[in-house]
C-alpha cells in the first residue's frame, strides 16, 4: 500500500515539475521572441529600428544613443558640431575631432579619390547654395554656383591622424558627410546589436539597411526596393538577405519642381548642378553600410558604364541598378535573391 | 489506498490548474493579434487606433508647429493620409496601408504612421523594410 502512495506521489510530483518546467520554457522562449521596435527622427532622416530578443529594449536605447552622439558630431546643420566646426575654421587652422569623425572623412576622401571626384564631402558650399530638402530650395544663379566651384575641392580637405585634426585649406570650403554619415549610423548600430547579442535586428537609416543576426523563425530578411518613379511604397522588387546592408539612392528621393523642372539632391560636383545620370536608381549590397551609402551616391552620379566597372573593380559588393530606359541591371550575387514586382521593369540579361 | 487517492486527486488538480495556466500564459503572449495603427507626431504617440474595430470612415488633423498639418483617414482595416501642406506630399502619395509592419512617415512635419500587430501567415508578400 506504501508502496503504491509512493509511486503516485512520484509520479504527481513528476508531472508538475515537467509542467512547471513546461512554463518556464515557454517564458523563456517567450523573452526570446521579444520584438521592439521604434521610430525615431534623427540624422535628418526618419530612423526605423526592429530588435528582437529578451534585451530588445536596451539595446535598442544604446542604439539611438549611439545614433545621436553621431549625429551631433557630423551634422552640418549643427553648429556645434565637429563637422561646423572644422568649416568655420575653413582656412584658418585645425580642428580636433573624435576619431569617429576622422573615420568617416577619411572614408570619404578615398571614395573621393576612387571616383575621381564625383563623391566629394567638401561639396558643403552647392548644398547649402541649393538649399534641397529645406524650405529654401531654389535654383541657384549660374554665377552663384560658378563662384563656388572652386570650393568644391576634395584635395583640400586635409586629415592629421596623430592629432585626429581636420583642416580645410581654403576659406568658404565646408564639408557635408550627407552621403555617407548615415552609412557609418547604420554600420554603429549593427556593431551595437551584435555586441549586445541580439537574436536579430532590422535598422533602416533613411534607406540605409542593415540586417543583424536572424529573424525569430529562421527565415531570410526580404527587404523591399523602392519603385524610382511610384509613389514611396511601391515596390520595384524585394531582396532576401542574411546579415549585411543594403543602401539605395536615387534622383526621387528628395527634390523640388522650379517652372516646371525636377531637381533633385544628389549633386554633381564637377558642374553643381544636380547629376544628370541615366540611373533612376542603384542598390548597393555589401558588408559595410559605410561603404554602400558612399558607393550608391558615387555610381548614381557616374552612371551606369562607369559604375558598373567601378562596382566590377572592388570587391563585395552586389548591387541593382535601375536605369531611365527601365532595364534593371543585376549583379551575378544578387539574381537568385532578388523578386521583381513590378512587371514594367525587365532584368537586363546582357550583363 | 485512501491517501494514494488523495495524492492522485492533488495530483490531477495540480494538472488540471497548471494546464489553464500554461493556456492563459499563452493567451497572453499571444496578445496583439489585432491591427493597431500608431500616429505619432515628433516623437510621441498622438494617437492609437484599433483598425480592425473601426467602424464608419473618419478623418482628423494631426497639427505640427507653425501650422504644419498632415488629415489621416481612417477606414475599417486601413488607414492613410488625405492631405499634409508638407512640399513633397509623399505621405499623401502613398495611399492606403492596412498590413502590420508598413508605415507612413512624414519628414517634414516629423509624422509617423506604423500598423502594429501580429503578422498572419498569409502574409506571404511582407516584408521588413524598405530602401530607397
Amino acid at each position: 500500500m506504501r508502496r503504491r502512495a509512493l509511486l503516485l506521489t512520484l509520479t504527481g510530483a513528476g508531472i508538475v515539475v515537467t509542467l512547471v518546467a513546461c512554463v518556464l520554457w515557454a517564458y523563456w522562449r517567450h523573452l526570446d521572441n521579444q520584438v521592439y521596435s521604434q521610430t525615431a527622427f534623427l540624422m535628418g532622416t526618419s530612423v526605423e529600428l526592429r530588435v528582437y530578443g529578451r534585451n530588445a529594449q536596451t539595446a535598442a536605447a544604446r542604439v539611438f544613443d549611439r545614433l545621436r552622439e553621431i549625429e551631433a558630431k557630423m551634422s552640418a546643420n549643427l553648429p556645434t558640431s565637429e563637422i561646423s566646426q572644422v568649416n568655420a575654421a575653413a582656412g584658418q587652422e585645425w580642428v580636433r575631432v573624435s576619431p569617429d569623425t576622422l573615420v568617416v572623412v577619411k572614408r570619404a576622401l578615398a571614395y573621393a579619390d576612387l571616383t575621381d571626384g564625383r563623391f566629394n564631402p567638401a561639396i558643403g558650399p552647392l548644398v547649402a547654395l541649393w538649399g534641397i530638402g529645406t524650405e529654401r530650395a531654389r535654383v541657384p544663379l549660374p554665377a552663384e554656383i560658378a563662384q563656388r566651384l572652386p570650393l568644391v575641392d576634395a584635395n583640400s580637405v586635409l586629415i592629421d591622424e596623430t592629432r585626429t585634426s581636420v583642416y580645410l585649406t581654403k576659406p568658404g570650403m565646408s564639408l557635408d558627410l550627407g552621403g555617407i554619415a548615415k552609412g557609418y549610423g547604420a554600420d554603429e548600430a549593427a556593431r551595437i546589436l551584435r555586441e549586445l547579442k541580439v537574436k536579430g535586428a532590422f535598422v533602416n537609416l533613411g534607406g540605409n539597411v542593415y540586417a543583424v543576426g536572424s529573424k525569430p523563425d529562421g527565415t531570410p530578411w526580404r527587404i523591399g526596393i523602392q519603385d524610382p518613379v511610384q509613389p514611396r511604397g511601391a515596390l520595384l522588387g524585394v531582396v532576401e538577405t542574411g546579415e549585411g546592408s543594403l543602401v539605395t539612392s536615387g534622383a526621387y528621393e528628395r527634390c523640388f519642381v522650379e517652372d516646371g523642372r525636377r531637381y533633385h539632391h544628389i549633386l554633381d560636383p564637377r558642374d553643381g548642378y544636380p547629376a544628370e545620370s541615366d540611373i533612376l536608381s542603384v542598390t548597393i549590397v555589401a558588408a559595410s553600410s559605410t561603404d554602400c551609402d558612399a558607393l550608391s551616391t558615387s555610381v548614381f552620379i557616374l552612371g551606369t558604364e562607369a559604375g558598373l566597372a567601378l562596382i566590377e573593380r572592388l570587391e563585395g559588393f552586389e548591387t541593382i541598378l535601375v536605369t531611365k530606359d527601365k532595364r534593371v541591371l543585376v549583379s551575378s550575387g544578387l539574381k537568385e535573391r532578388l523578386q521583381l514586382r513590378n512587371e514594367e521593369y525587365e532584368i537586363d540579361e546582357t550583363r | 489506498m485512501r491517501r494514494g487517492d488523495r495524492w492522485a486527486i492533488a495530483a490531477i488538480m495540480a494538472l488540471l490548474v497548471l494546464s489553464f495556466g500554461v493556456r492563459a500564459l499563452f493567451a497572453y503572449f499571444q496578445r496583439g493579434a489585432g491591427m493597431t495603427a500608431v500616429i505619432s507626431q515628433d516623437g510621441m504617440v498622438y494617437r492609437r487606433i484599433d483598425l480592425l474595430k473601426v467602424a464608419e470612415p473618419y478623418e482628423f488633423k494631426v497639427v505640427a508647429r507653425d501650422g504644419a498639418y498632415n488629415i489621416i483617414r481612417v477606414e475599417p482595416g486601413r488607414i492613410r493620409v488625405i492631405e499634409a501642406n508638407c512640399p513633397e506630399q509623399i505621405d499623401v502619395l502613398q495611399g492606403w496601408i492596412s498590413r502590420p509592419g508598413q508605415s507612413i512617415i512624414c519628414l517634414p512635419h516629423r509624422l509617423v504612421i506604423i500598423i502594429q500587430g501580429r503578422e498572419t501567415e498569409e502574409d506571404e508578400e511582407d516584408i521588413d523594410g524598405i530602401s530607397g
